[in-house]
């Protein structure tokens, strides 16, 4: 079929306008369009597909199918007979086969090809979340083995330890075995930790606590680091709370903790500042903001955007699997909380943590009528104002020295109302001055039940020289503890021995942490039975002998009667035993012990006979 | 270099003497070939001509694939130096001898059967001879009754590997393979498998391991070349790396899988899926690199390319002549020859589009 | 074997834990605990295979009930105990052997 000249002119001016086309371009267009229809030659419709598909382009289709149509409807018309109207339909059929119907049949191709692709994916998903749970339950079963055994190794390692038989090099070396356990409890500790988290396995677990007790917790945690680094400060900015709130302390700490730790790693010198702050945010929560920032060798951008990410450690010499900032940032999560970071290269990172908390619904503090009397040489700071004013709401009576020799004057003079608090602001090398006047203020009986705390925000806070007189950056609730826990205080200055027998290594290892622990300066001595407790006995003199009943050889009966025909003043021998019948309580009775503590060892029972003892011997 | 594309029905439109001939003909119109064999050697006594059978054919015209079936012979004239090439048939069992003439070739490598062979002699001809720049492809088939065959100077044969070393003093080569496919999913264990038959995968009955994952399997939907499997060796690191291995068919009796190459125990396996289209041209594009004057190609596009991009391939075909502006000749083969980058090691494939670039040294731009 | 000594060491942990003690410590106690529940294990084994003796047999049970109590591990102690009471001596034995086999 041959186009006409007109027809021609007027397909290159309709692509000329359709297109924005010049002449000499419309022009090729109609020229292989008038091949197509003359001489059969398919390039015309090839070419129109290509275009249409390197365009990509639905506007531009759409033109092109309004094009075509429009064309096909002009040359129909146009026909001079039936045999012209067919050729120009099946060309047009053909155009539209090319264009249109195979682009539809590949769509519905790649359809079916995407349902194959979807099943590939969703099986490759499935089996991943699988090797995924698989992995994490291995690894947490694993840590878990790990840290079994590790606990074993060290263990016996703290045993050898304590025989204390290794001299020189072979006690070095048993240092570093310890050592290297430890690390690798804390590390397979991290392990466990993060699948935990991973895999949903953490429980929060509520309840009321103070925030200044819980931060001086988490001070003390990386007090010994911080002793390690001579010219880093720790300094602190500590709101006060009036209140305790209620939530997870112990994963809250887990956080500060583990940015804390963070910053004494990566900080040689200069200052790590942990600050709080509160907002009330309505009658039952509060906002909190816990900042943590540091002058040490701070991130790059990119060490930033991973910082969180399990396993980011940016220098390898420094010690751990990279897991605290992740495990922390994870924590902050689950507990609703937000933790972020800002840092600059060389200079420093600011750790903040965000986190919103229920006001613990609590009685108030019971120091109503209480003595406190507090020397503040020169801090006086927002907190410390605050402190004190709380202290007066709750009832406390409170005196305020502000000259060192009023303070003592007023100590060396008073006779009644002795303050049961004295609190000391000052700094390191001011306390020194005290130590004297301490020492001679405990011996008194009056002091017997005062608590003397030093109280020092500025400075490292690991205070080993205070440790025997003062309890150190006390926590609010320091002055609503129970009077007869004040007894501790004035006991723990006096040394009585204590003889403890029991054929079992254990229960002596159990006595001996237990008592150890709150009475550092008992004497204790352990009898790996009843001969040997006897040899012992005849050699000391104890306050008091605590006496398995049960035993190899000697029982414990027969080791008392052994005891007491040796002449000496039998001191209090309590009966350890865990068969707690009516007739070995006769028995017990009968034969004259003091007393029977049972096993497994209750602490409380086991301190107030302690405490008995030691207050007798005082006395 | 002169040369020019034609078809069985264009030789009068030769204006030079070409010293080489390489002609592609639909395995079933392999008598017409032989025909015009016969017209050629008449016409040029001096020519050698060198070729093999197709599946269908691809030519230097729109729409580039034989849809209508129009272009059942195709041929490429060439004058060359008779100094620049060689032409060497070797049958089973055979390495080429190049008697240390101190040369470095490229070469084309027509075969007309995937073999241990083949393998053998492409890592023959990559690590004992150094030629790095080799491409090729697979002879194929329209009718499965046929065999594939090279034609070498009016004789066909089959069982054997025709090669067309290019004197690099002469003449070079350069080119590429890609694909339009992506690793996906575990790696599989083939654990039992004989020649290209796969028993099992990770122990497990292979056919039934792999209907697992994509459901129930049909010749229909496997003629559509839709996922073949990344397959890799010992020789490759990654499976990014590895080639693909198409699948040939399933017998549900023995519950095996059959491929288009030779397979053994421990080598791994991924499935794979299409990349999206943003990739495919992405993909496609690499080739435009390779542009140069005064050049032909070689297109050696996998019978899964045809059934597995169906338009799309001439399409594509068509933005490959736009972008290159070179005429090529080229065929679907069964297997391709090529590199993955530009300057690789050349590797057996399925399911690639590759190309192989001649010219003249001295004479591209 | 060893369930009753590996719940012992997860109990002992948690509760020694609970009261404040350094790991060091516990883990000290707790590896001491362990070696002697393991030497009156053998020793129960060595003793159920010779002639039956009461008082010693009793008193072994003693002494393990009583670490047991120590490490935290009340229930495995109090089970204990129960045997102690067992009358009939073929059902003692079984039971002995029992513990021996889950400690």
């Amino acid at each position: 079929m041959k186009l006409k000249k007109y027809q021609i002119d007027k397909l290159i001016k309709d692509i000329q306008n359709s297109f924005k086309m010049d002449y000499a371009q419309a022009e090729e267009i109609v020229e292989s369009f008038k091949n197509l229809l003359e001489n059969n030659n398919t390039k015309f419709i090839y070419d129109l597909n290509y275009t249409i598909f390197h365009r990509r382009n639905h506007k531009f289709t759409k033109q092109i199918l309004n094009m075509i149509v429009d064309t096909y409807a002009y040359l129909f018309e146009e026909a001079s007979d039936d045999m012209e109207r067919k050729i120009i339909r099946s060309y047009f059929e053909k155009l539209f086969d090319v264009v249109f119907i195979d682009r539809c049949q590949y769509s519905k191709q790649l359809e079916e090809k995407s349902k194959t692709t979807q099943k590939i994916l969703q099986h490759t998903t499935k089996r991943l979340n699988e090797t995924l749970e698989t992995q994490e339950l291995m690894i947490a079963n694993i840590s878990h083995e790990m840290r079994t055994s590790l606990n074993a190794i060290n263990g016996y390692l703290a045993i050898i330890s304590d025989k204390d038989v290794l001299q020189g090099e072979d006690k070095q070396y048993l240092s570093k075995a310890t050592h290297a356990t430890r690390t690798l409890k804390e590390l397979v500790s991290d392990i466990l930790s993060v699948t935990k988290l991973n895999s949903g396995q953490l429980e929060i677990q509520q309840s009321n606590f103070w925030l200044d007790k819980m931060l001086i917790k988490c001070i003390d945690n990386i007090a010994l680091m911080l002793q390690k680094k001579p010219k880093l400060h720790l300094r602190t900015d500590i709101e006060f709370v009036p209140f305790r709130v209620y939530g997870d302390q112990n994963h809250i700490m887990e956080i500060i903790i583990n940015i804390l730790s963070n910053a004494v790693k990566y900080t040689d010198s200069g200052y790590i500042s942990l600050s709080m702050k509160t907002k009330q945010t309505s009658d039952n929560n509060v906002a909190i903001s816990f900042v943590i920032a540091d002058t040490g060798i701070g991130m790059t951008s990119q060490q930033l955007e991973t910082i969180f990410s399990p396993y980011s450690r940016f220098k390898t010499e420094r010690q751990g699997l990279g897991l605290g900032m992740h495990i922390a940032h994870q924590l902050a999560k689950k507990l609703n909380g937000n933790l972020t970071v800002e840092s600059v290269f060389g200079k420093g990172s600011i750790f903040k943590f965000d986190i919103d908390m229920k006001i613990a619904d609590d009685k108030k503090l019971d120091i109503k009528s209480r003595n406190i009397c507090i020397l503040n040489k020169k801090n006086y700071n927002d907190t410390y104002k605050q402190r004190i004013s709380f202290l007066e709401e709750q009832g406390a009576n409170v005196k305020v020295f502000d000259n060192e020799n009023e303070f003592i004057n007023y100590l060396l003079t008073i006779q009644d109302n002795v303050p049961e608090y004295v609190s000391i602001i000052a700094t390191i090398e001011g306390y020194t001055k005290f130590d004297a006047l301490i020492y001679y203020l405990k011996t008194l009986p009056i002091f017997a039940k005062t608590i003397f705390i030093a109280e020092n925000y500025h400075q490292h806070i690991s205070l080993n020289y205070f440790d025997e007189i003062y309890e150190y950056f006390a926590p609010i609730d320091l002055y609503a503890r129970n009077k007869t826990q004040d007894l501790q205080k004035f006991e723990s200055r006096v040394d009585i021995s204590i003889l403890a027998i029991d054929d079992t290594e254990t229960n002596l290892d159990i006595l001996s942490l237990f008592i150890s622990k709150k009475y550092p300066n008992i004497t204790l001595d352990l009898a790996n039975g009843g001969y040997e407790g006897i040899g012992m006995f005849k050699i000391k003199k104890y306050d008091m002998v605590m006496l398995d009943l049960k035993m190899p050889g000697l029982d414990g009966f027969e080791v008392f009667n052994k005891l007491k025909e040796l002449g000496s003043p039998l001191p209090p021998v309590y009966a350890f035993s865990a068969d707690i019948y009516k007739s070995n309580i006769d028995k017990v009775e009968e034969y004259g012990f003091a007393g029977m503590i049972e096993k497994p060892l209750q602490p409380q029972k086991l301190y107030k006979i302690i405490e008995r003892i030691m207050h007798e011997s005082n006395n | 270099m002169e040369y020019r594309i034609i078809t069985c029905y264009q030789f009068n439109k030769i204006d030079f003497e070409p010293d080489l001939i390489i002609g592609f003909y639909q395995d079933i119109n392999q008598c017409e070939f032989q025909k015009h064999y016969k017209k050629i050697q008449d016409m040029y006594p001096n020519a050698n001509v060198i070729g093999c059978s197709s599946e269908s054919n691809i030519y230097d015209e729109v729409p580039h694939v034989d849809v209508d079936e129009k272009h059942i012979c195709i041929y490429l004239f060439l004058k060359l130096n008779k100094n620049g090439y060689k032409i060497k048939l070797l049958d089973s069992n055979q390495h080429i001898d190049l008697q240390d003439d101190g040369k470095k070739y490229d070469a084309i490598i027509l075969s007309s059967n995937y073999s241990d062979f083949l393998e053998d002699n492409i890592e023959y001809l990559n690590k004992q001879l150094g030629i790095k720049h080799l491409y090729g492809g697979i002879a194929g088939i329209s009718n499965i009754s046929n065999d594939a065959t090279i034609f070498y100077n009016g004789d066909v044969y089959t069982n054997t590997l025709l090669l067309l070393l290019l004197d690099n003093d002469y003449y070079k080569l350069d080119g590429l393979s890609i694909h339009q496919f992506e690793p996906v999913g575990f790696e599989l264990t083939i654990t039992k498998s004989k020649d290209n038959i796969i028993y099992e995968l990770d122990n497990q009955p292979a056919l039934k391991v792999l209907e697992n994952i994509i459901g129930h399997l049909t010749h229909k939907k496997i003629r559509t070349f839709s996922f073949p499997f990344f397959l890799k060796t010992d020789d490759y690191k990654s499976f990014e790396e590895s080639p693909l291995c198409s699948i040939k068919g399933i017998n549900r009796d023995t519950n095996s899988i059959s491929v288009y190459r030779y397979v053994k125990n421990n080598d791994k396996v991924k499935l794979s899926i299409p990349v999206s289209s943003y990739e495919q041209l992405k993909r496609l594009r690499k080739f435009h690199k390779l542009r140069k004057s005064n050049s032909v190609a070689f297109v050696f596009n996998c019978l899964g390319v045809k059934a597995y991009l169906g338009m799309m391939e001439y399409l594509y075909l068509m933005d490959l002549k736009r972008h290159l502006n070179i005429p090529f000749i080229g065929f679907h083969s069964f297997g391709e020859i090529g590199p993955f980058e530009n300057g690789g090691v050349s590797i057996i494939h399925n399911q690639t589009i590759s190309l192989a670039i001649l010219s003249a040294v001295g004479e591209e731009a | 074997m060893n369930q009753i000594i590996d719940r012992t060491i997860q109990i002992a942990h948690d509760y020694l834990g609970a009261f404040g003690f350094e790991d060091d410590k516990i883990d000290s106690t707790v590896a001491k605990g362990i070696a002697e529940l393991e030497l009156y294990r053998d020793k129960l084994r060595e003793l159920i295979n010779k002639e039956f003796d009461f008082d010693i047999l009793d008193r072994v049970l003693h002494t393990i009930k009583g670490i047991l109590f120590q490490l935290g591990n009340n229930d495995d102690g109090r089970s204990i105990d129960q045997l102690r009471d067992e009358v009939n001596a073929e059902n003692y034995k079984i039971k002995i052997e029992d513990l021996i086999d889950k400690l």
